[in-house]
């Protein structure tokens, strides 16, 4: 049997795995140039001020100082990734809305004269009332947290089809529950950076920034600079993590960039973790209440949701947060009548933002939480009610997505195997118990605006194949994914293959790290321009190898005739013969890929299809509570997951890997704890999000589906996975002491509590 | 984080460590830094002077003599618990020294300096912007105590893991000034006062920590709470060691107050008792009586309370399985 791919599907090291391990990879810190100046922030210690009066003069005598810039010097232009919820200055203008919103910079020849220099800044603030949670919020009469913003409700929305009431009357069951989910920091290893040079004569800026979007960076600075696009150049250096954190513009930003122009000298800003913590961004809290009617066999026949979420002082992206919080209920089951009404509310608090799953986690908690309590109360297995609700691939979807490859059912019955469900749940011992969740995930954005990636391909005459994409490697892997991608096309080896990434003055058009879109957007972008590449290479070769360009094929260094593979030429000879016609070299494919779509448009009031294509997941997990201590230790954690074609394996696993621990943080450990707005444990070390020690054996069952839509039959993988452990781990906790939690994070405490009113009750 | 300036020594001897100590009353003493260099960059410590002690390579051993096992001050807390006597004939202090921090802490951290460590809270630990959103707290420089709301006074806890386990082993420690060295129990140099937690006069060096070998003879353990396997203070701490031929014992606990604490009215109804599930029961009401508990931490007053009563159960509990 011919083989099927040669790189693609292959569980090959990271292209840069080698310069991180021995410490050659550059990160933005890493960064000098002659004369660099550094950077830091004075930021608010009120939760809500007005700015009165700021005073820098001793600031700027102090040797050393080059320059000091406040909120009233720099233009009035707001920033943000979501246009129409823009609300943000990089310096406060007479307001300051929690405690770390930027008041003042200050640039310095060494770090440590900056941060006295910052201490030297005097400001004379009028104190204002502050809200610190959303009930307190959204009263009448409350602090204004931004003029204009009535209820400081900064974003509604409203989405149904269907009847809900009428299948309410006719289900078996009704049940409404409350759910909450706490704030959590992605806490990504390499803290918040950018360094910033300006070339006078050319009047250009450039800026290396750990972030995840370098285009979207590059408008909001033109924006807020007020400098075209065209003298903005953003080059995203080796970036350690970003989980959505790194998807805002920041202070730092902007600041290294003004004073670069302002000074003529680089720029330096590096965050501490204390700002990473408080200062960046956060998972939103979100309150949810969830009525489900369901039917006497488990089907859902209507669902009504009603959250809220706390924003925070600024919106960042509160419209597609909350969009894809409500879109994302729609799957992976089956919901033929459904209401969802949500609010983003403001609070004087660190601010919400992307964070892998955005929006989706706090959603799927609460119902996959709330599936597990129905199914007691209908006395189902929780199993097979997830099975029965499944979607299928290929049936008309109340909301109007497009399934093409669904392995959800699949992936229910095999997380089941995995964890011995039959064997296991309900007849552990007291402290023991099993749980499972279920998830679907987009693989990026088809509808809400334009997005669409670029790539082009350059061959040149040694064989050597150069990619030039926008897409940014935040640490996933997303240049090996490319790169696989392409030597598949070419036929050639990874080794062959080097990625030249994210450089918005060089690469071509690409929307960044976000929404789980880059294997597919930027990955068929990579593919379509390879394939231009080989066509024009096919063309030549031809006719010396006596066939039809359209029956070759190229495969591990050799160009062949399909089903003849003893008529063929290698690649570096057919490169010769390409530069022998004096073809142009190097040769090169361009290609751009979006999603199909029409007009833009929000979803919100019709249906259509959010995405190109959607990845399924089930994630089961074997708990064990110590009823003396309270502590959960998870022992097992099976993922049976349907992302299409892996392109490479090893780096799904990976992604798999990390989400349990994400997801362990979020049910059990993680708590961005605040205390009138001031954030509590701002450090690795009282933050306390699980390590190596405390992260389960790990399973993963991989569900191949071949998506039409994904290059190579691929879908996402990044993302998903995040939803689903944390409702398996709580689900496992109520099998294990038949306690149900449907706040997180279940810290010891809870428990404990929770088992000591049991004991009184005498249950 | 970046440290402010200091000026550095590096005394070659023991005298010459304390001469400088008390001619800079405002310098501080390095050891393994792995507590001091984290205080000094959240500016919660700001010495003029650090006094670095390594170059005094005499305090690093953990030999016997004369009954005792006398350990220098400087000995790395992983040469500690690795010792083979330490590790067979005292484990409440093997496992209190491999349960600090990580690995990295007890490779550079050292038995003195973990036991000088400073009291923890979480209004104190915090960077200085941090802190410069309320008034200055009174170990910080200021009036108010945030735990508390009260003025001038300090609710910070002790946290180290190794000084219950050598309360428990009945240690003493030398230290040393200018004029001489002189050993006094380990229980003497902790202050209980939040602001000021050590009793050590200027110019005093702890450099050695004495174990007296009958504390090998019985049972001794120390059971750490944390949040973590890999990294942690304690929540709550206990160290317990017992005697079957004397049928005395002594309990003492970590992160429950501003000292570590020896529950000495718990071992006076333990004394003479034989340990059984009955005896032990009511040990959780004894424990809470003579510990101060505060919200200087994350954790609830109620948990803590409720981990205190479970940690010596349970190390009791052991004892009599030791037996």
């Amino acid at each position: 049997m011919e083989k099927q791919f040669s790189v693609v599907g292959k569980r090959l090291p990271m292209v840069d795995a080698a310069a991180k391990v021995n410490g050659s990879a550059q990160f933005t810190d890493d960064l000098t140039f002659p004369g660099m100046l550094h950077g830091k922030l004075l930021r608010s210690p009120h939760p809500h001020a007005k700015i009165l009066n700021i005073d820098v003069s001793k600031a700027l005598r102090l040797p050393g100082v080059k320059g000091v810039v406040t909120g009233a010097e720099i233009p009035d232009r707001q920033y943000g990734i979501v246009p129409k919820a823009r609300d943000e200055y990089a310096l406060a203008k007479g307001k300051v809305r929690y405690i770390g919103d930027e008041v003042a910079a200050v640039c310095a020849i060494d770090p440590e004269i900056a941060e006295e220099a910052v201490d030297l800044i005097e400001v004379d603030y009028e104190v204002l009332p502050a809200v610190f949670n959303v009930q307190d919020s959204i009263k009448e009469g409350a602090p204004v947290i931004h003029e204009g913003v009535a209820n400081n409700t900064s974003f509604a929305i409203r989405k149904e089809f269907g009847d809900v009431e009428k299948a309410f009357a006719e289900s078996a069951l009704v049940s409404e529950d409350s759910f909450y989910s706490q704030p959590v920091n992605h806490a990504p290893m390499e803290p918040h950076a950018a360094v910033a040079q300006y070339d006078p004569v050319r009047g250009q800026v450039v800026l290396w920034s750990s972030t995840q979007i370098p285009f979207f960076l590059r408008r909001n600075l033109s924006a807020t600079l007020m400098i075209p696009e065209s003298k903005v150049r953003v080059i995203k250096p080796k970036v350690g993590g970003g989980f959505g954190q790194k998807i805002d513009m920041f202070a730092k930003d902007f600041c290294a960039a003004w004073f670069a122009m302002k000074l003529g000298r680089p720029v330096k800003f590096v965050y501490e973790r204390d700002e990473v913590f408080i200062v960046t961004r956060q998972r939103h809290p979100m309150h949810l209440t969830v009525k489900t009617g369901m039917a006497k066999d488990g089907r859902i026949l209507a669902q009504q949701f009603l959250s809220y979420a706390d924003g925070g002082a600024y919106n960042s992206t509160a419209p597609t947060m909350m969009a894809l919080s409500c879109f994302f209920l729609m799957v992976p089951y089956h919901v033929p009548n459904l209401l969802y009404e949500g609010y983003h509310v403001y609070t004087n608090k660190p601010v919400g933002g992307a964070m892998r799953g955005h929006g989706i986690p706090q959603a799927r908690f609460a119902v996959e939480r709330q599936l597990d309590l129905m199914a007691d109360r209908l006395n189902l297995d929780p199993a097979d009610v997830r099975t029965k609700n499944s979607i299928k691939a290929g049936e008309p979807h109340p909301g109007g997505f497009v399934i093409n490859t669904c392995g959800f059912a699949e992936s229910v019955q095999l997380a089941a195997e995995a964890i011995g469900w039959k064997e296991k749940r309900g007849k552990l011992p007291f402290g023991r118990g099993v749980g499972m969740g279920g998830a679907s995930f987009p693989s990026g954005v088809t509808n809400m605006s334009h997005i669409s990636s670029g790539a082009v391909v350059q061959v040149g005459q040694d064989g050597g194949v150069n990619v030039l994409t926008g897409a940014a490697d935040i640490g996933q892997g997303a240049e090996t994914v490319i790169a696989q991608i392409v030597a598949e096309v070419l036929g050639v080896s990874l080794d062959d293959v080097r990625v030249t990434a994210a450089d918005t003055g060089t690469t071509p058009l690409d929307p960044g790290t976000f929404g789980s879109g880059v294997t597919v957007r930027a990955g068929n972008a990579a593919r379509i321009a390879a394939e231009s590449v080989r066509k024009k290479l096919f063309e030549c070769v031809a006719d010396e190898l006596e066939a039809n360009p359209d029956d070759l094929v190229a495969r591990d260094g050799v160009i062949f005739v399909t089903g003849s593979p003893e008529i063929n030429i290698t690649f570096p000879k057919a490169l010769k013969a390409y530069q022998y016609k004096d073809l142009p070299m190097p040769l090169v494919g361009r290609a751009s890929w979006m999603a199909d779509t029409n007009e833009p448009t929000t979803l919100f009031t019709q249906p259509g299809n959010f995405s190109p294509n959607y990845s399924f997941m089930t994630q089961a997990a074997e708990v064990e509570v110590d009823t003396q201590t309270g502590k959960v230790k998870v022992l097992k954690m099976v993922t049976a997951h349907d992302c299409g074609r892996p392109i490479n394996p090893m780096l799904v696993e990976g992604q798999l890997e990390g989400s349990i621990a994400g997801g362990m943080g979020q049910a059990l450990y993680e708590d961005v704890i605040t205390e009138k707005g001031q954030v509590m444990n701002p450090s690795f070390l009282d933050y306390g999000f699980p390590t190596t020690m405390e992260v389960p054996e790990m399973e993963s069952i991989d569900i191949e589906t071949d998506d039409p839509v994904g290059p190579f039959g691929a879908k996402e993988a990044g993302e998903g996975t995040q939803l689903s452990p944390a409702p398996a781990i709580v689900n496992a906790i109520y099998d294990a002491i038949g306690v149900n939690f449907n706040e997180l994070p279940v810290t010891p405490e809870k428990i404990l509590k929770a088992l000591e009113e049991k004991k009184k009750q005498g249950v | 984080m970046r440290l402010p300036k200091f000026d550095y020594r590096q005394p070659e001897s023991i005298q010459e460590a304390c001469a400088i100590l008390l001619d800079q009353p405002d310098a501080k003493v390095l050891a393994g830094g792995t507590d001091l260099l984290v205080n000094m960059k959240h500016r919660v410590e700001t010495p003029s002077m650090i006094v670095s002690l390594k170059g005094l390579r005499d305090l690093d051993y953990v030999r016997k003599a004369n009954g005792m096992v006398r350990i220098g001050a400087l000995t790395r807390l992983k040469k500690v618990y690795n010792d083979p006597f330490v590790a067979k004939k005292l484990p409440a202090l093997a496992a209190a020294a491999s349960s600090v921090g990580s690995y990295h802490h007890q490779t550079m951290g050292t038995l003195g300096g973990n036991l000088c460590q400073q009291t923890r809270c979480k209004y104190f630990n915090q960077s200085k912007w941090w802190r410069s959103a309320r008034p200055l707290c009174f170990k910080a420089g200021g009036d108010p105590c945030h735990v508390a709301k009260k003025d001038q006074v300090c609710y910070s806890t002790y946290c180290g893991d190794v000084a219950p386990a050598l309360l428990v082993l009945n240690a003493e420690v030398v230290l040393s000034g200018r004029e001489g060295s002189k050993q006094v129990p380990l229980e003497s140099i902790f202050s209980g006062v939040g602001k000021t937690p050590l009793n050590l006069e200027p110019g005093q060096i702890l450099t050695e920590i004495v174990i007296p070998e009958q504390s090998a003879d019985g049972f001794s353990t120390y059971k750490k709470i944390a949040n973590r396997g890999s990294i942690d203070f304690p929540i709550v701490g206990a160290a317990v060691w017992t005697s079957a031929s004397t049928g005395e014992s002594r309990i003492a606990l970590t992160a429950v107050d501003r000292k570590p604490v020896r529950t000495r009215q718990l071992e006076d109804f333990l004394k003479g008792l034989e340990l059984n599930e009955e005896t032990i029961q009511g040990v959780d009401g004894l424990v809470a009586k003579e510990t101060q508990l505060m919200m200087s931490s994350i954790d609830s007053i109620s948990y803590k309370r409720k981990l205190m009563g479970q940690l010596v159960k349970s190390a009791l509990s052991e004892a009599m399985g030791g037996r």
